[in-house]
């Protein structure tokens, strides 16, 4: 059939060929690296943005009123509006990363306030009788909190990779992973471009089964 | 001695106290009862800061180190026995009390597997372990068997101020009270 025709669809022998062949070039390396310099910027500065937005609307109902429906709009938006709005006032390089970041805020944002909303009052009350505030956060707030935090962190470190690969396919950054599948026109290259999708997915995955294991280790404690 | 004066707490529609007054001795064991949905426990969170009262003063508190056992054990239920309690306090107290109150087995055991009864006496532990100076105790026999109403019973009397609620007249006789305060 079409299987084998690198034309079309390529044997799995020509993708990995094409995949040693990203990965002896500098080219290749330099998009690898700086794809996931911007995946991991953009997440941890979404996770960051999605925590504070979450301690704020959890404890100030005024917050909440006015930033709840700015959240439902981020969440409904097309990335690929935010990526070209972004174009027009930012450098290339950076917009991947700030669209991550918009991809994972509101994700982290409301798990972390429901998470902060739903915690036992009781404990709570407890904690303020006999514990200092620093041991009433490490031994009581956060135990309730983190495990949901976490859960959803890792399911949004997925979204950051797809986030920033279509960013950089639509912004194009001199180096990026997204630059380089967008520069795949011709139809004799489509093994190249299978090749950068398994490097893709293998990458994420690996990362994402990384973050779970050192989860599952921070987290034996609260089961 | 600790005064309550004019204390009136109302939760919406609802006034619960009314002008309140009475004084606690500075040591000795008080009884606190009343039928059920009178203010007891309200009367204890306002003397321990978790709720404030809608008028009223209360003094003769200011220089005293308050601990309670809610009506529920509140413990961490990730943390073993022994860590709830010793988190408050340090090691040795809290092995010290956790004995007195029969757990020396299950000093070890995290507060999700205890029963009602042995969280009950955690909860105790952890508030003695605290401070015996003034014990606020919400219904501390609930859930508890005889041998160890009389292990906490022994252990509330060793606290300067205790101030007991109860609805039992035989935990009432077992603590032998100093005074009785009826809502
Ligand atoms: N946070 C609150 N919000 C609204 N109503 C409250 C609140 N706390 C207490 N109440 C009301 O105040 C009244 C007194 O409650 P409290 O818990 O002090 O009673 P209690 O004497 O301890 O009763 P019990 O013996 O059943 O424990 C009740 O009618 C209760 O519904
Ligand atoms: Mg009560």
């Amino acid at each position: 059939m079409l299987v084998g025709n690198s034309l079309l669809l390529p044997s799995p022998c020509e993708t990995l060929q094409s995949v040693r062949d990203v990965l002896t070039t500098g080219r290749g390396w330099q998009a690898i690296g700086l794809t996931l310099l911007r995946i991991v910027s953009g997440y941890l500065l979404g996770c960051t943005l999605g925590v504070a937005l979450a301690v704020l609307t959890s404890h100030f109902e005024t917050a909440n009123w006015l930033l709840k429906p700015l959240r439902s709009l981020v969440k409904t938006t097309p990335i690929t509006s935010f990526a070209l709005i972004l174009l027009v006032s930012v450098v290339s390089g950076i917009v991947p990363v700030i669209v991550a970041a918009i991809v994972v805020v509101p994700m982290i944002w409301q798990t972390t306030e429901e998470a902060i909303r739903n915690r036992s009052i009781q404990l709570e009350e407890m904690a303020t009788v006999y514990l200092t505030p620093w041991k009433k956060l490490r031994y009581v707030t956060l135990p309730q909190i983190l495990p949901r935090f976490f859960s959803t962190a890792s399911v949004s470190l997925g979204f950051a990779w797809k986030a920033v690969i279509t960013a950089e396919i639509l912004s194009l950054p001199r180096f990026g992973i997204g630059r380089e599948m967008q520069s795949i026109k011709s139809y004799m290259e489509t093994s190249e471009l299978f090749a950068w999708t398994l490097l893709v997915i293998c990458m994420s995955v690996l990362m994402e089964s990384g973050f779970r294991i050192l989860l599952r280790k921070a987290g034996q404690r609260y089961d | 001695m600790i005064k309550l004066s004019d204390i009136s707490i109302r939760f919406g529609e609802k006034q619960v106290l009314t002008n309140f007054s009475t004084q606690l001795p500075d040591r000795g064991v008080v009884l606190l009862s009343g039928e059920s949905g009178i203010g007891k426990t309200t009367l204890l969170r306002i003397l321990c800061g978790l709720t404030q009262p809608d008028s009223g003063t209360i003094t003769g508190l200011e220089t005293r180190k308050v601990s309670v056992v809610f009506q529920e054990p509140r413990l961490i239920e990730h943390l073993t026995a022994l860590e709830n309690v010793s988190l408050v306090s340090d090691r040795k107290t809290a092995v010290r009390l956790l004995t007195d109150l029969n757990l020396e087995k299950e000093m070890n055991q995290r507060a999700a597997k205890l029963s009602g009864g042995q969280k009950q006496r955690v909860s105790l532990a952890r508030a003695f372990s605290f401070s015996d100076d003034v014990v606020l105790l919400d219904e501390p026999f609930s859930g508890l068997d005889d041998q160890n109403k009389l292990r906490a019973a022994r252990l509330i009397r060793t606290a300067q101020l205790a101030l007991v609620v109860t609805h039992d007249a035989t935990d009432a006789e077992l603590l032998s009270a100093d005074k009785i305060i009826t809502l």
